[in-house]
């Protein structure tokens, strides 16, 4: 089962259609999954593919986009989707990374993790949903693997009874320190998860296999170098193009502009 | 016609029990947890307290770096910051009302007021708002708590913007509410759970009246 993917995006011209288009057929993604509407500036994909990389694909043609909607490829309703910003300057982070992960819950059964992750060291790191949403102490206050049917650590890939309702295995970051992630769960639902954390390890989780020192309760993973909170976020179609009611900046604008401070008091 | 009636009365007791064990617990106070952060230097935590199911929620804060006077101050639909504090998209309203103030007839649930600065720039305040939840249709969980640059006419200023954003400008500080306690399940079923609970009891009365008057005819 896939997801529907929705983008904003500023054309300034029908041409720009036929660009996006070309570019994300480069991608693999065929005719039928692709849905551009100019005069409404919307770029709609149906994709099993990570968004950060239909949103690569999208802005090669030197046109910017956002997500702005992100849902079931086959349920009209919102099952769920939610995200959370680590680091940066709404998640925690010592080290600099940055990142956000996206939880869309696609059917039932299914919830689709969606990440990428900056910073980090080359290599595998623990990937984790926590059981509290409180960053007043930056990660340490964040509890510990969100475990709904009191079991022991494991793997993603392990059974209900044998994994933490928590537990999402390790995230692998290339040589720049990146990791890009996207897989589908079958055990957590966005709907457990609103108000909770996300949080990465120093370490790579050894998943509850080597039975040695916490091996059970955290997988030897070290500690949590950044972490977020996991927010309701839009589903497909939820969102108009002009986001803030509250000031009537348009997306576009809002990115240029700094939410804050001096730059920001000057009415638009 | 009397053995028809003792099945009748147990049959009742015995459904009414049955549905009775199936409730849910009590409700269990719940705490929630925002930390304010802003791209200037605008930061703060605010908690929130809700001690019974429909109750109001204690509302308690600290925000500091902030302007002296008063700073619109509101929860809204969604906690997504990956765009900033603009994409929380507006005010949380679920009822489809227009901006008010908290103590306004008509306000959006997240209408929160203002809260005031003093001269250093410290806002500390406490108060309890009966709209918003912790549980249910008005739930705040996984939403985001935002200041304003201005202050929040609560509709009352006549700008083109006072119906739907009280005019209170600029956001200077956002964060995402989350989870500080209990740590066990918070999701929809919980919230519904009001919706259960009053059809037992309405069941349980049927059942006790179905009791009281197949005694009464014994």
């Amino acid at each position: 089962m896939s997801a529907k993917l929705e983008f904003a995006v500023k054309m300034s011209s029908p041409l720009c259609a036929d660009k996006i288009q070309d570019q994300l057929r480069q991608n693999g993604i065929s005719k039928s999954n692709i849905h551009i509407s100019y005069e409404t500036g919307t770029v709609t994909v149906t994709t099993d593919q990570p968004s950060s990389l239909i949103l690569n694909s999208i802005e090669k043609t030197g046109i910017k986009a956002v997500l702005k909607g992100y849902g079931s490829a086959t349920y009209d309703k919102n099952l769920g989707a939610a995200v959370a910003m680590l680091g940066g300057s709404t998640g925690y982070s010592k080290l600099g990374i940055k990142g956000v992960v996206r939880f869309v819950q696609i059917n039932n059964n299914e919830c689709i993790v969606d990440g990428t992750i900056d910073g980090l060291s080359p290599g595998k790191h623990g990937i984790h949903v926590y059981e509290c949403g409180d960053l007043s102490n930056g990660c340490d206050r964040i509890g510990d693997h969100l475990n709904l049917k009191q079991t022991s650590h494991g793997n993603q890939t392990d059974g209900p009874d044998f994994r933490h309702t928590g537990d999402l295995g390790n995230i692998t970051a290339n040589e720049d320190g990146r990791a890009i992630f996207y897989f589908k769960d079958k055990l957590i639902n966005v709907s457990h998860l609103i108000g909770r954390a996300v949080g990465i390890t120093e370490n790579e989780d050894d998943c509850g296999k080597t039975k040695i020192n916490t091996s059970d309760v955290d997988g030897n993973s070290g500690k949590r170098i950044a972490c977020g909170i996991i927010a309701r976020s839009s589903g497909l179609f939820e969102n108009n193009k002009k986001i803030c009611a509250c000031d009537g900046v348009t997306l576009w604008e809002e990115r240029d502009v700094p939410l804050a401070g001096p730059g920001r008091q000057r009415k638009i | 016609m009397a053995p028809k009636i003792m099945s009748l009365i147990i049959l009742s007791v015995a459904s009414a029990a049955v549905l009775v064990s199936a409730a849910s617990p009590p409700f269990q106070e719940r705490k929630a947890i925002v930390v304010l952060k802003g791209p200037g230097q605008v930061n703060g935590n605010v908690t929130f307290i809700q001690a019974n199911r429909g109750g109001p929620v204690m509302i308690t804060g600290v925000v500091s770096g902030l302007t002296e006077g008063p700073h619109g101050f509101h929860v809204h639909e969604k906690g997504d910051v990956s765009n900033g504090c603009i994409s929380t998209g507006s005010h949380f309203n679920p009822q489809g009302n227009k901006h008010g103030g908290p103590n306004d007839e008509t306000r959006h649930a997240g209408d929160l007021g203002n809260i005031q600065a003093d001269n250093t720039g410290v806002a500390q305040f406490s108060f309890s708002d009966p709209l918003i939840s912790l549980v249910g249709a008005h739930n705040i969980l996984g939403r985001a708590v935002v200041v304003h640059a201005d202050t929040d006419d609560m509709g009352r200023g006549g700008f083109t913007d006072s119906l739907t954003t009280g005019h209170a400008g600029s956001r200077v500080a956002c964060g995402v509410i989350g989870i500080l306690d209990p740590v066990t399940a918070w999701d929809k079923s919980a919230g519904h759970r009001s919706t259960t609970t009053s059809h037992v009891l309405l069941l349980t009365a049927v059942a006790a009246i179905a009791s009281t008057l197949a005694a009464n005819s014994l």
